[in-house]
């Protein structure tokens, strides 16, 4: 195959995505097509060279769902029962996904809300599962300890929304 | 390319229109003044721009003053005063656009809704109001959900001076519950006063205006539990305090009870540097002494939890000279630090960090001050971005709703139950979601409580044969708890939307017997629930208090039992999988009065079993039924599905036939349908028809890993799919529906591909040519 050939088959297969802080990433187009809202601007704008914009994402976000998305080209997309909200889910997280999700707390928050953006509903099923496995079982301290939240409740708030919730935590 | 019409002329392309979603992005480029009268002309554009720009033209009421330049009058309340002293009259009045707007507010009754519901800020013409006027804060009682109180007028809270000479007339400065309590952000101006009402949840306050020392104190002790963000924005005239007023005891120092401050944010509005010299220069008047009280004041933040205010200078003009400013004072800050006229707490002022934040407050206490650079400032703005910054809240709801869908039913609950007592940022959407869904969970009772109860619930002809459940069942604690708190409080009822009762671990039972006070309980909680509740789940077979039945009990405990839920105002989906039994013994199935139904669009049924009597005219109990949704959970003759369906034929799109029970034994009896009797044929909307046969589970062999006929064999089977496709074959020929065939799934799951290709064989070998349009997996 001649050089000129290569680089067409190149641009058919590659895709330009650019970051919010202008870095831009090139990528393969299976990799790319893991988020449905890159793969619907693809169909939508159809062969281009130029960058796709993503606004809402940084670089070193992107970075990380790239990862992910590599890792996962290959999988097979979910059935549509899968994405069924009311099917039964679980937290089981896969090892590979353990490790890649173990980042600090403000990184994982980026990649669900990336993947909650660029549409990518396994990645984000895997932050909030993470995120779910972290509030299991904690204490509204502990919560507001990990999550570095302030409690702005007065204390007789307090006591009356405990008074008022407590059916749902007697287990 | 243009394309000519028949006279020459070129047809012009349609105009773009404007999208009503961008008029608040389109409207915010325009003046404030132009805003209303832009807004009130485009809610005039057509209904879906009314819709967006009400919204916008209401959403935030401004009230403007005008000056009464001309009064002259006896009664001329400041007769004898200085005007000269104000820089406008003493005077006010509404301005005509404001009061047409009360005058529209006050008038249209949606509009006075729409207003209410939305958090307000109020303003006056300016922070020079006169301090001895003091006004009246009525509206904030009258106004619960508000949360932003932008209030720069004359404010005293609770001053002991119950009554103030102005207009010639005495008003009561006294003021009683305020701030209200959904109240976080408050801003205030030219206010004084003692406070001494219950602690309030403000998380942002704004002061405009100097305070003296007690009272800024008293303020800030008032607030101090919840603010964690605090502007001093200081844009008037005052002299900043004292620094032997600041200086005071470590329980008096104005900043020391901010405990959970977070970011401060100073602006020194009147202290812009000199415009009149060719550079920046220092400002006018007394900008050094102020800025050493600044940084005195500064002093005072607790110790324990760094703050790092930052100073904010006001922007001067022109544009080009702002980043000489920012120089100016950089430079200025620095020079002083090297000439040890900056304290620590002038450092403070230009973002470093007050002490490394890995000391322990005492270590940090006796380290000295970091020197100030601007490389230093830098990296610390870069230390700032790297801390973990982003809180919870910031992820949207839904992610929370995702996050803790995750968790087991019982740990759900549980967390979001914690979820709600973390903050006010978690409390509104956990809390809907946790009341949301109302789940009650019934327990098995294997002896009743007191032996004086057994006789009056199982004396009569009630026995139960189920053999492996008692007969009994008793409200969770839990739910029991949940179900009270429900009926006594009507804020947490307003936000239930779907209500399941279940059996023991999700039992299905043909009856059971509650005991009176779960059955009471049950009762006033569902009572309570019925003007908010629009799903509605009941697989408890037969709640009743009583064991003895009456003749038509059946009938009459199904018809008894639809009165609360047809009397839903709101009820879109009910799913009754309960024991309802119509026609049985020989009862009147004419109603007292018909079942409204008002809303119910989605309807499940289970457990159905009609008499041989039965006609379609037993259900005029249904006279405005307009199902759009039906699902039957069980085999019904097909008379009697010919009567259902012929009830919800004129609007009814999606049936479901998910049977889960073995076919009755007449229908292999029964003859192929006959002009006179087809089902489905008057279902002339129907666009989608799913059949699922919960029944015919492949038997799995896990050790030779592969799938075979369900237990009743291939024989069963074929007969029941032969039953099935001659039912199927009653819909309506003009509109051809496309059934949907549905398989349980297998469990294990990997087990389910070889379930899918069985069952693919199956109906492959078994496809006739006259049924290929008839059941298509």
């Amino acid at each position: 195959m001649s050089a000129r050939g290569e680089a067409e088959q190149g641009s058919e297969t590659n895709v330009t995505l650019q970051t919010s802080d202008d870095e831009q990433f090139k990528v393969d187009r299976d990799v790319a097509n893991r988020s449905v809202l890159i793969r619907n601007m693809l169909e939508d704008v159809g062969e281009s060279e130029q960058a796709i914009p993503l606004p809402n994402v940084s670089a070193n976000v992107l970075k990380k769902v790239l990862e992910w998305c590599e890792h996962h080209k290959k999988d097979p997309e979910p059935l549509a029962e899968d994405l069924d909200d009311n099917r039964r889910k679980t937290t089981e997280i896969s090892d590979w996904d353990a490790k890649f999700i173990q980042v600090d707390q403000e990184m994982l928050f980026e990649i669900i809300l990336a993947a909650n953006y660029l549409d990518i509903k396994p990645l984000l099923d895997v932050g909030c599962k993470t995120v779910a496995n972290m509030i299991k079982g904690k204490q509204p301290e502990e919560i507001r300890k990990l999550f570095n939240i302030v409690n702005d409740f007065t204390p007789e708030e307090e006591a009356q929304i405990k008074k008022e919730n407590e059916w749902a935590e007697d287990r | 390319m243009t394309r000519k019409r028949r006279n020459g002329k070129a047809k012009r392309a349609p105009a773009p229109r404007l999208p009503a979603e961008l008029v608040e992005y389109i409207v915010g480029f325009l003046d404030p003044s132009e805003r209303p009268r832009c807004l009130a002309r485009l809610s005039r554009v057509s209904r879906h721009f009314r819709k967006t720009t009400q919204w916008l033209l209401y959403e935030r009421i401004c009230i403007r003053f005008e000056d009464v330049e001309e009064h002259r009058g006896a009664n001329w309340p400041y007769e004898g005063k200085k005007r000269e002293k104000w820089d406008s009259s003493p005077l006010w009045r509404l301005g005509a656009s404001s009061v047409k707007c009360l005058a529209t507010l006050r008038d249209s009754f949606s509009l006075a809704e729409m207003w209410l519901s939305l958090p307000v800020r109020i303003f006056t013409p300016s922070g020079h109001a006169p301090s001895s006027r003091y006004h009246e804060l009525e509206l904030p009682e009258e106004m619960p959900n508000l949360q932003v109180l932008d209030w720069r007028s004359s404010l005293s809270f609770d001053a002991d001076t119950s009554t103030m000479s102005d207009y010639g007339e005495e008003h009561a400065a006294r003021r009683s519950g305020f701030p209200p309590a959904g109240l976080h952000h408050l801003s205030l101006a030219n206010f004084s006063g003692l406070y001494s009402s219950p602690p309030a949840a403000i998380t942002h306050l704004s002061l405009h205006h100097q305070l003296s020392s007690p009272d800024f104190v008293q303020l800030c002790q008032y607030v101090a539990r919840s603010l964690v963000h605090l502007t001093l924005d200081f844009y008037c005239d005052a002299p900043l305090p004292k620094a032997d007023e600041l200086a005071l005891g470590p329980t008096d120092a104005p900043l020391s009870s901010l405990t959970q401050l977070k970011t401060m944010t100073v602006v020194l509005r009147r202290y812009s540097t000199r415009q009149d010299t060719p550079q920046p220069d220092y400002p006018h008047g007394s900008f050094k002494a102020d800025f050493r009280r600044l940084c005195a004041l500064i002093g005072t933040l607790p110790k324990t939890n760094p703050v790092v205010p930052t100073l904010r200078l006001p922007p001067i003009f022109p544009i080009k000279r702002r980043q000489e400013d920012r120089i100016f004072w950089r430079t200025t800050l620095q020079v002083w630090e090297e000439q040890g006229r900056c304290s620590e707490e002038c450092i403070i002022l230009v973002d470093l960090p007050k002490r490394p934040s890995t000391e322990s407050p005492g270590q940090a206490a006796s380290s000295a001050p970091p020197a100030f650079s601007c490389d230093r400032m830098a990296r610390s703005r870069r230390q700032k971005r790297q801390k973990p910054r982003l809180p919870p809240q910031a992820l949207p709801t839904e992610l929370v709703e995702h996050i803790v869908g995750y968790l087991e039913p019982d740990e759900r609950r549980c967390a979001l139950a914690r979820l709600i007592r973390v903050s006010k940022g978690f409390l509104a959407s956990a809390q809907w979601l946790l009341y949301e869904r109302i789940q009650v969970q019934f327990d098995n009772v294997e002896q009743p409580r007191e032996e004086g109860d057994r006789p009056s619930l199982f004396e009569g002809s009630y026995s139960d044969n189920s053999g492996w459940e008692s007969p009994f069942w008793t409200v969770t604690r839990g739910s029991a708890a949940c179900l009270g708190m429900l009926s006594k409080t009507a804020r947490l009822a307003a936000l239930v939307r779907r209500f399941e009762a279940r059996g023991p671990q999700g039992s299905w039972r043909a009856s059971a017997i509650l005991w009176p006070t779960d059955y009471n309980l049950l009762d006033r909680a569902l009572a309570a629930l019925a003007p908010h509740i629009q799903h509605l789940t009941v697989r408890v077979a037969l709640l009743c208090p009583q064991g003895r039945f009456p003749s038509s009990f059946f009938y009459i405990a199904f018809y008894h039992k639809l009165q609360l839920p047809c009397k839903m105002p709101r009820l879109t989906n009910l799913d009754w999988r309960s024991d309802v039994s119509i026609g049985m013994r020989g009862q009147d199935f004419s109603g007292p009065n018909p079942l409204p139904f008002p809303s119910l669009r989605s309807l499940a049924l289970g457990d159905i079993s009609l008499s041989s009597s039965f006609t379609p005219a037993v259900l005029i109990g249904f006279p405005t039924l307009a199902l759009t949704h039906l699902a039957l959970h069980y085999r019904l003759q097909d008379k009697h599905l010919a009567g259902l369906c012929q009830l919800v034929a004129p609007t009814l799109t999606s049936l479901v036939l998910d049977y889960y029970h073995c076919a009755p034994r007449d229908y292999w009896h029964e003859k192929a349908y006959g002009d006179d009797n087809l089902p489905f044929l008057p279902l002339r909307r129907l666009k989608s028809v799913t059949v699922v046969l919960r029944h015919q589970t492949t038997e799995l062999n896990v050790i030779g890993g592969f799938v075979s006929w369900p237990t009743a064999g291939e024989a069963t089977f074929q007969a029941d799919f032969d039953h099935l496709c001659d039912l199927l074959g009653t819909l309506p020929r003009e509109n051809p529906v496309v059934p949907k065939l549905r398989l349980p799934p297998l469990i294990p799951a990997h087990f389910r591909e070889l379930d899918h290709e069985f069952w693919t064989k199956v109906f492959k070998e078994r496809k006739k040519p006259e049924r290929a349009d008839q059941a298509r997996q």
